[in-house]
């Protein structure tokens, strides 16, 4: 399944957004112009959907409504999901998943927040609508979607399924060293990488050989100092990434992941959500602590690996990279430019920037067309600041 | 007057960007720079090809130095590669570098800089490798070498100096760009520089060209 458009209604820094996805789709705006924040439209829908998840933890764990609500709304105080999903990108019929709620509570009551709508459309059929009208709900009843509930999506399940397959990769090298950090926790999800080892100790063992396969090809080629790299045990049973070292010894040495650097973990950890993905998946910035010609190589690199698989996994990459931007084939659909204003952030599709389509029928790269737009009017002047 | 015209821009580095600010702001108050095509170091002879496709939507004003090849028009001609030059697709090359224009502004580069006048290399009429006498500044070396490792070094602005004089093997001082921004912006005399720099006039002619082409 792909989703196919998003409609956001005062989430974050998005007053109000209504944007197409594609398969491979690149995220740029300038620093706080939203992009984690986009990305986190989706990661709220696995948060809702999950096992163990739902609403009021997705909201709560993002610090409570207040945190999630755009500053500039005014006169509509709810946030609005419409997720439409699809089969394929030339499927007719598609879900829609509505779902608009606003906050309660507060002063002595706890604050919470209320369904004021949810609906799950297919094509012409409504599978789901409940709202405060609705008979048999009240303010308790609409503390939790449906989405969340095994008993009331049966008829939805799938859709339920896709969103719980949305997966979030930001891989931070410290946390995966330090396996002893205060901020390690298994019961969080993987999101920061913290128990990347684990689920790799978890994976099918054939399934996790060809991934190390793979993963080992291109490691020879961006880091070729390394190679075998596989999952090892140590004396307690925690699973460690180990790899050869090559140095001055014939038999070079083995390391461990706490001595692999930035680069080669992020590089990794990708390179198995990529691999690994069920359904989307969200890369944050992979260009960080990567070598320019790595990054160069990154989109046609997710493009076969996508064609690669049976059925379209769907990337949606957040970027300040020229290299990555630079590479051919990168259509103006594929690009959505998030662009700051007093009334929240807008989020443009690339296509329907008439100057970025005439620039790359020119013969420019969708990096000369789009980055002047990802850069603060005077940024050039940080230089010129009197210290 | 028109309305405004909104063009590309691009050059090299921030230095030739800002040149090209100030004489679309010299020229007229009616240039507005629509967007600035990046291009890094070098870059920018690969895209002239695409920035002369680009005019044909807009107008576009590209600068570059001439560095070390034989003659201006050469070298439009190779980078062109036979293909016609847009009208719009201003495409300018500086003699023998954006430094060169700046210094051609004798009485103002000296007074900022902090050095005598009589360090700037007069303006001559000569070949610079082409059948035509232009008059240009009489270098003896690339324009900013000369400007950080021989001029630079006797300025009495000591936090200039250090700003732009090249450290080790560097060509250029580790704030040469922000120390000399503000120069083109506040203080550089194109009218005085373009007495001196046949270069330099014509970019400004083909902007009032421009100009006209847009009443």
């Amino acid at each position: 399944m792909i989703l196919s458009k998003i409609e956001l209604v005062n989430w974050k820094n998005f007053h109000k957004c209504d944007v197409e996805l594609s398969e491979r789709t690149f995220i740029v705006g300038a620093n706080a112009s939203g992009k984690s924040n986009f990305l986190d439209a989706f990661r709220f829908l696995h948060d809702v959907a999950k096992a163990g998840g739902g609403l009021q933890t997705a909201v709560s764990s993002r610090g409570g409504l207040k945190k999630i609500r755009c500053l500039a709304a005014r006169i509509r105080t709810d946030i609005e999901f419409v997720v439409h999903v699809k089969e394929s990108f030339d499927a007719t019929d598609e879900w829609v998943y509505t779902l608009a709620f606003k906050g309660i509570g507060g002063g002595i009551m706890k604050k919470e927040v209320v369904i004021i709508k949810e609906e799950v459309k297919f094509g012409e059929e409504v599978l789901l609508s409940r709202s405060i009208d609705s008979p048999r709900e009240d303010t308790d009843t609409l503390k939790y979607t449906h989405l969340e509930q095994a008993n009331a999506n049966q008829s939805f399940r799938e859709l339920r399924n896709f969103f719980v397959n949305i997966e979030y990769l930001n891989v931070v090298p410290q946390l995966v060293r330090e396996s002893n950090s205060v901020l390690f926790s298994s019961e969080k999800e993987d999101f920061y990488g913290r128990n990347f080892m684990q689920r790799l100790a978890k994976m099918n063992k054939a399934t996790s050989a060809a991934y190390f396969r793979r993963v080992n090809e291109v490691l020879r080629l961006a880091v070729p100092q390394l190679s075998e790299l596989q999952l090892a045990y140590d004396e307690m049973g925690v699973p460690h990434l180990e790899a050869r070292y090559e140095h001055w010894r014939a038999q070079g040495s083995k390391q461990q992941e706490e001595q692999f650097s930035d680069g080669t973990l992020r590089l990794i950890g990708f390179l198995f959500a990529l691999l690994d993905s069920k359904g989307i998946v969200l890369l944050e910035e992979p260009e960080t602590n990567l070598h320019s010609a790595i990054v160069a190589q990154l989109p046609e690199f997710i493009a076969k690996l996508q064609r690669s698989k049976k059925e379209t996994r769907q990337v949606f990459i957040t970027t300040h990279s020229y290299d990555m931007l630079a590479t051919n084939g990168l259509s103006s659909e594929e690009v959505i430019l998030l662009k700051p204003s007093k009334e929240g952030t807008e989020v443009i599709s690339a296509a329907n920037l008439d100057d970025v389509n005439a620039e790359l029928r020119a013969g420019f790269s969708m990096a000369d067309a789009i980055m002047p737009y990802t850069k603060p009017e005077n940024v050039d002047s940080i230089s010129m600041l009197k210290i | 007057m028109g309305g405004d015209i909104y063009v590309y821009i691009s050059a090299e580095d921030s230095v030739t960007i800002a040149i090209i600010k100030r004489l679309l702001a010299f020229t007229s108050p009616r240039f507005k720079v629509f967007k600035n095509i990046p291009a890094r170091g070098g870059e920018i002879k690969s895209k002239i090809q695409e920035l002369n496709k680009l005019s044909e939507t807009r107008p576009v004003v590209a600068l570059l130095d001439l560095d070390a090849n034989a003659c201006a028009p050469i070298l439009k001609q190779s980078l062109l590669q036979g293909n016609a030059q847009n009208i719009d697709f201003i495409f300018n090359i500086a003699i023998d570098e954006a430094e060169a224009w700046l210094m051609a502004d004798k009485v103002g580069f000296a007074r900022y800089f902090g050095i005598s006048q009589q360090l700037i290399p007069d303006s001559s009429m000569q070949r610079m490798g082409g059948m035509k006498l232009v008059q240009e500044l009489d270098s003896p070396m690339k324009s900013s070498l000369q400007l950080t490792h021989q001029i630079m070094p006797s300025s009495i602005n000591a936090e200039l100096r250090v700003q732009m004089m090249a450290q080790g093997k560097a060509a250029k001082g580790k704030e040469y760009n922000s120390a000399i921004v503000p120069f083109i912006d506040e203080v550089w005399d194109v009218t005085a520089a373009s007495a001196n720099s046949d270069s330099l006039r014509r970019m400004v002619k083909r902007l009032k060209n421009l100009i006209s082409r847009y009443p």
